[in-house]
């Protein structure tokens, strides 16, 4: 039962991971409706961004806000560069998936040129373990979650609460009535992706946290996973991007107790796949997803 | 010389490769991203079938081991690849299409990988099925400069009939009402035809062609394992496809060819600095990534797009070739089309 | 059959009895909160065309989804020729017979006129990849033929100069009338027609009804949803009217000019009669 406890510990910290970056492709998926296949790449480049300040700084903090600086940039860069052109000319929308496939392709291997192929060790944050109830936790992983909570409770108020996330809501329903109705819709959008960025890229300094070692590979191999937490939890919404992450980031790690953790990627993507078959709006998801289905 | 044959025989497998994808993407419009897994796929099964027993106290577990011929274990890997793909095209295509479809597919070939890696007893896991017998190794008994050059030949007589069942294919009933479905999976069913059976079977008929190829990559390595293949394999394919034409059988042939054996020869060229193993691989991958894009953006139909067949004067469809379609528009134009 | 236009009146009623071939049963259908189609019967007689009037918003287009299989309905049933077409789906019921067009004429812009036409053959001749590669021959004599319809169906519509244009080339109205070339290929029993002469000029407006009249004397059963009411008068023989989702009127053109609640709920709105 200790193996269970411990379990759902570390399943709450990878849910807090995923959390953060599905809600980031949550406010993609919300205002360009495409799913952004470099979404693991810009978890990354956060990564690698963070191990960069942290030569010089040697400061937790700042690493987590150079992951968030350089998150928001990629995010961007991927909006206008591998969505926009796409999404502007009312092409198949298949041609925007794959240029955010090749996106990957390129953001991967110019980290490996950079970085090279081996593992580039990581900072921890040192610390003792603390019991809450009959869960383990170390330091570290205290902050992920608090850092995570904050973060998305953040985020959140914003949209509900202020002009812009109230404009970013009526971009993200109705694009062209906002457009019509005199709210600069284009701008929103890359601010949208700017801030899915901050997001992602402290996903990916998470990930970096928890794994302990960077490879170029280390957010594509996450995609599908953040994929999984989304669609479970219906994409396209915050709450749902909690749910999913929950569902998914425990089932992995519990998986992992009493299966293999060799297999632990697959429960999320066999919760992934079953999802989209059975009900694609997610288990969250409302009467606004079905439209997602449209080719 | 030796290099020269193992480049082409490379490449033209690569090509075999882009030509099966072809059919998926460009005539029924599904971004698949599971493809490579029916190479593998195909490899695999090829190799347990060929190979001997495993003798587990050298530590090498697999399925089957039959020990039969290459004619033999080429017919049972390309059947395979058709009934998984059959299996899966028919649960995922069914309920998805369009980018549910490519993230289905994609988790699809993750799952295989990390069954092929992890479970041993199915292929050996990371150490993978290595040995395998040279094809006809019985009957001809070639030498080893003899065989690469047999191999050679043996692919590039599967490219020569691929591209011609494709040539045909494309111009059929079959091909024109898959790229119908392509261009309007709605309207196409309300004349009676079912997007879901057509999209399957052009599912069905590439993953046959990728495992038909994964074969012939197994008898080109000798060997196949987790590490050398990816889930990303089959976006490098893409970018043969979008390059020489998406859709079009002379446009992929062209496309794969150039950019799939050209730029990673033309990359061997670039210096590579000491003690870096993955300069050039990355390099080749960012440069394909960058084609892929600039093509998109500048030329999304590909250097030769898909044609159209013509009415020649006996009756039947027939190719014309872009001068002879110009000139006959302009005699019609003189002639008046006003008249009719 | 006779194509008398005076008895076309008792044919627009209720009764599966000859002739009727499409029968539509308190259809209703829902949309979240929001009702489209309630009550909704109608039948449709072969050598008949019958018009589908009602103001925007009155659920005429999901008549023709629900009737094509392209949605369910939640409640009633649909019969071609006395039998239940209910959970069949859009292309089981159209190699029955029945097929429809939508708003849009929805060509196939990446295949040539010629083509576009040849699917329609193709859907009713079945798969004939393997026989391609085969060389079979009657597989061969059948696309011959195939092609030999389609050249003599693009020429009836005026089409043929652009007999190896890709669709995407066409202009408006050509694309309209190669979508009338596809129903001719396809020789359907039972046609939906949604809108087919929406932004459509008079010129082409009158060759189209013509075509739609065609139809309908070789023997089809036609449903015209239209806003033209100049059109819907001279091309139909009786006509059903919505309003709100459910059926208000019916009856021939001349009585519905005299129906008080026809005229308050549609025409009343501005329609010139």
């Amino acid at each position: 039962m200790t193996a269970f406890f411990n379990a759902v510990g570390f399943g709450v910290v990878t849910a807090a991971l995923l959390a953060l970056a599905t809600t980031g492709l949550s406010l993609q998926y919300g205002v360009s409706r495409l799913p952004n296949f470099a979404q693991g790449d810009i978890m990354t480049v956060g990564a690698y961004a963070a191990y960069a300040a942290n030569g010089p700084f040697h400061s937790i903090a700042i690493d987590g806000i150079a992951a968030a600086l350089a998150g928001a940039a990629m995010a961007w860069l991927v909006y206008m560069a591998l969505i926009r052109p796409f999404a502007s000319r009312g092409t198949n929308r298949l041609t925007a998936v794959v240029s955010t496939l090749a996106g990957s392709l390129i953001i991967q291997d110019v980290l490996l040129i950079i970085f090279g192929g081996n593992a580039t060790a990581f900072p921890t944050i040192q610390g003792a373990t603390e019991h809450i109830g009959p869960f383990l936790f170390t330091t570290e992983q205290l902050v992920i979650i608090g850092v995570a909570l904050v973060v998305i409770a953040g985020l959140h108020a914003t949209l509900k609460f202020t002009f812009i996330g109230k404009a970013v809501r009526a971009v993200a329903d109705h694009r062209d009535l906002s457009r019509v109705s005199g709210l600069p819709a284009g701008m929103l959008t890359q601010l949208t992706w700017a801030v899915s960025g901050v997001l992602t890229g402290i996903a990916g300094f998470v990930l970096g946290l928890t794994a302990g070692a960077l490879v170029p590979t280390l957010g594509f191999d996450y995609l599908l996973i953040i994929f999984a937490a989304a669609v479970v939890g219906g994409i396209g919404n915050v709450g749902g991007a909690l749910f999913g992450a929950l569902i998914v980031g425990l089932g992995m790690t519990v998986a992992a107790v009493y299966i293999s953790s060799d297999y632990k990627e697959v429960v999320a993507l066999i919760l992934l796949i079953a999802t989209i078959l059975i009900r694609p709006t997610g288990l969250f998801g409302g009467r606004s997803s079905a439209r997602r289905f449209a080719v | 010389m030796t290099y020269a044959i193992s480049v082409l025989t490379l490449g033209g497998i690569t090509v075999i490769l882009a030509m099966g994808l072809n059919v998926q993407y460009g005539w029924a419009g599904d971004l698949n991203l599971s493809y490579y897994a029916y190479v593998a796929l195909g490899a695999y099964v090829c190799g347990v079938m060929m190979l001997p027993p495993p003798n587990a106290s050298e530590g090498n577990f697999y399925v089957l081991g039959l020990h039969q011929s290459f004619f033999v274990g080429t017919i049972v890997a390309v059947a395979v690849c058709a009934v998984v793909g059959l299996v899966v095209g028919s649960i995922a295509l069914r309920r998805v299409t369009g980018d549910y479809f490519a993230i289905v597919t994609l988790s699809v070939t993750l799952i295989f990988y990390t069954f092929s890696d992890q479970y041993a007893p199915l292929f050996n896991g990371p150490q993978g099925i290595y040995g395998v017998p040279h094809a006809f190794g019985g009957v001809l008994r070639f030498s080893y400069s003899g065989y690469n050059l047999f191999l050679l030949g043996l692919v590039a007589a599967v490219l020569v009939v691929v591209v011609f069942l494709f040539e045909v294919l494309y111009r059929s009933a079959f091909g024109r009402t898959l790229r119908a479905v392509r261009d309007d999976p709605i309207s196409v069913s309300a004349f009676g035809i079912s997007p879901y059976r057509r999209k399957l079977a052009a599912y069905v008929l590439g993953s046959a062609v990728g495992g038909l190829g994964g074969v012939l990559l197994l008898q080109y390595v000798s060997a196949f394992s987790p590490a050398g293949w990816s889930p990303l394999e089959t976006f490098l394919l893409f970018s043969g496809i979008i390059v020489g034409g998406v859709g079009s059988v002379w446009g992929v042939l062209f496309g794969a060819s150039v950019v799939l054996i050209g730029v990673p020869q033309a990359v061997l060229f670039i210096p590579a600095p000491a003690g870096a193993a993955t300069f050039l691989p990355a390099l080749q991958n960012c440069i394909i990534g960058l084609i892929i894009l600039v093509f998109l953006y500048l030329r999304p139909r590909g250097l030769f797009p898909e044609r159209s067949p013509v009415l020649g004067f006996d009756g039947a469809l027939k190719w014309q070739s872009r001068p002879v379609r110009f000139v006959v528009g302009r005699v019609r134009t003189l002639l008046g089309e006003g008249a009719a | 059959m006779t194509s008398s236009q005076g008895g076309a009146a008792a044919d627009a009623g209720l009764d599966a009895g000859d002739g009727c071939v499409l029968e539509a049963q308190q259809l209703k259908k829902r949309f979240g909160g929001l009702v489209a189609v309630q009550d909704c019967s109608l039948s449709l007689r072969s050598h008949r065309v019958t018009g589908l009037i009602g103001p925007n918003g009155a659920g005429k287009s999901t008549v023709l989804d629900l009737l094509s299989g392209v949605e369910r309905q939640d409640d009633g049933h649909v019969l071609l020729r006395g039998e239940s077409i209910d959970r069949m789906s859009t292309h089981a019921r159209a190699r029955r017979g029945l097929i429809r067009t939508f708003q849009d004429p929805r060509v196939w812009p990446y295949l040539t006129t010629l083509e576009n036409v040849l699917v329609v053959g193709d859907a009713k001749s079945g798969y004939s990849g393997w026989a391609a590669i085969l060389r079979h021959r009657r597989a061969t004599a059948r696309q011959a033929a195939n092609i030999q319809r389609a050249v003599d169906v693009l020429s009836a519509v005026e089409l043929e100069h652009m007999r190896d244009r890709r669709a995407r080339e066409l202009s408006g109205g050509q694309a309209r009338l190669l979508a009338f070339a596809r129903l001719a290929m396809a020789n359907p029993e039972v046609v939906l027609l949604d809108e087919p002469l929406a932004g459509v000029n008079p010129i082409l407006a009158d060759r189209l009804l013509e075509l739609i009249r065609g139809m309908a004397e070789r023997g089809a059963a036609v449903l015209l949803v239209e806003h033209n009411m100049e059109a819907i008068e001279r091309v139909c023989d009786s006509v059903f009217v919505m309003s709100e989702g459910r059926v208000i009127g019916t009856g021939t053109w001349e009585e519905l000019r005299q129906s008080e609640a026809v005229v308050e709920a549609y025409l009343g709105t501005g329609a010139r009669v």
